[in-house]
């Protein structure tokens, strides 16, 4: 068995016996809600789809990961497996690549800036709390698409037994997923989905404070290229005063930071992401993202990690 | 000697939207790939229209390297489905030939 049939095993058999492909758990997938007092369900949820809050755990064990990816130890990706069928190995990851306290503190506050974000455009969003299910995005992009009915099927059930009827994602891909793929997959999906961007664009909602900054604008290839979410963050940060500054490969033309292959080929995902972020700190020393796999990529490939911030910081700063 | 299958690309296309005959090799897809692997993507439909299988499973390193960004959509002239033919393209090989 190759290498990339080993870790794609292992990421199929975690979606298929534990739902996710990357134990975290439920506390922390759900601790970003503790004193938002959000109610549960309802016909319009927030779906984080545990994307910011599985950043931590992917920066930590990526850092492990890239250091004996070209190495012979690969060579027992097979028997990991093996082993992961009975053991829960990306549950021990965490002793093993622990997470930042500050990486896990940064992603429930993107979260609970974004829940805020709502509240105030005077959308009453719920929660699914322990509920949510990871859509697996990781396994669809790599072809594996069999197990995604399944979770899609239960993903409906829970949504129908909640009374759900909009959906309001945080992150491109979790968007695509739910508006797209389970669409397509599974045809009695059918929710109203849009991504927070959008709903916070449609409701013109008004700053508090204007900011007086320039920042250079990564779009994410999800959010540009599958869903055309291009003007709305530019509305939202024209708003709030932002002078935003558009790099050459932007809007429909923007470059990949290059998280997909994360997963697989760390190094290469690192190089792509350096040359990006190069990019694009040459237009301004603050940048923003809109999706928190482009967010931890970029930022991890430079010694300028500070410079690069989530929308969501930038947003609750002007509005809240 | 190319050893030609010619049941593969009934199993690669199981979706309308494969598309890959679609493609007349200019290349623009991949001047313009982040990535830089020149088989990607048009040298890849070649061996998946031909029935090259052990082409393909060659390339699967770089078939996986993919980022699926669909900056090469944006300007190919033939509207091929790059992405997602070569979504189906893993879906095939994690199925029959990666054990997954």
């Amino acid at each position: 068995m190759s290498k990339v049939g080993a870790v794609l095993g292992i990421l199929n058999d975690n979606f298929e016996k534990r739902k996710t492909v990357f134990s975290v758990s439920k506390e922390s997938l759900t601790s970003w809600a503790k004193d938002l007092n959000i109610k549960k369900g309802t016909d319009t949820i927030i779906y984080t789809g545990h994307m910011y809050q599985l950043m931590p755990i992917t920066k930590s064990a990526t850092s492990i990961y890239e250091n004996f990816e070209e190495s012979s130890l690969m060579n027992f990706a097979p028997v990991g497996r093996f082993i992961n069928k009975f053991v829960d190995l990306s549950s021990m990851s965490k002793y093993a690549a622990k997470p930042e306290k500050k990486e896990e503190e940064r992603s429930n506050k993107c979260l609970q800036n974004i829940y805020q974000l709502l509240k105030y455009a005077g959308v009453e969003a719920g929660y699914l709390y322990e509920d949510e299910l990871y859509v697996g995005t990781l396994l669809y992009d790599n072809g594996i698409d069999e197990p995604l009915i399944n979770q899609a099927k239960i993903l409906n059930k829970i949504l129908k037994d909640n009374f759900v009827q909009n959906i309001i994602t945080v992150d491109p891909h979790t968007t695509h997923m739910l508006r797209k793929v389970y669409k397509k997959i599974l045809p009695e999906f059918d929710y109203n989905v849009k991504n927070y961007i959008e709903v916070l664009y449609e409701k013109k909602i008004k700053p508090q404070n204007k900011l007086n900054m320039t920042l250079a604008i990564h779009d994410s290839c999800v959010l540009a290229r599958y869903e055309e979410v291009i003007d709305e963050p530019r509305t939202l940060l024209k708003n709030a005063g932002v002078d935003y500054v558009e790099p050459e490969l932007s809007r429909k033309l923007t470059h990949c930071c290059g998280g997909p292959i994360e997963s697989l080929f760390p190094k290469k995902a690192k190089e792509i992401a350096s040359k990006r972020a190069n990019d694009l700190l040459s237009c301004s020393n603050i940048v923003t993202t809109m999706c928190p796999i482009c967010l931890l990529n970029l930022k991890e490939s430079t010694p300028a990690k500070d410079n690069f911030l989530d929308l969501s910081e930038i947003l609750a700063k002007a509005y809240l | 000697m190319i050893k030609v299958n010619s049941g593969l690309i009934d199993k690669i296309k199981i979706d309308e939207n494969f598309n890959a005959s679609a493609c007349f090799n200019c290349g623009t897809c991949s001047a313009l790939c982040p990535v830089g692997f020149d088989i990607l993507p048009r040298k890849l439909f070649r061996y998946v229209l031909l029935g090259d299988e052990e082409k393909i499973l060659e390339s699967t390193d770089q078939i996986f390297s993919c980022l699926l960004c669909r900056m090469c959509e944006e300007q190919c002239p033939q509207e091929v489905n790059i992405t997602e033919n070569i979504r189906l393209i893993r879906s095939y090989l994690a199925k029959s030939k990666l054990g997954v």
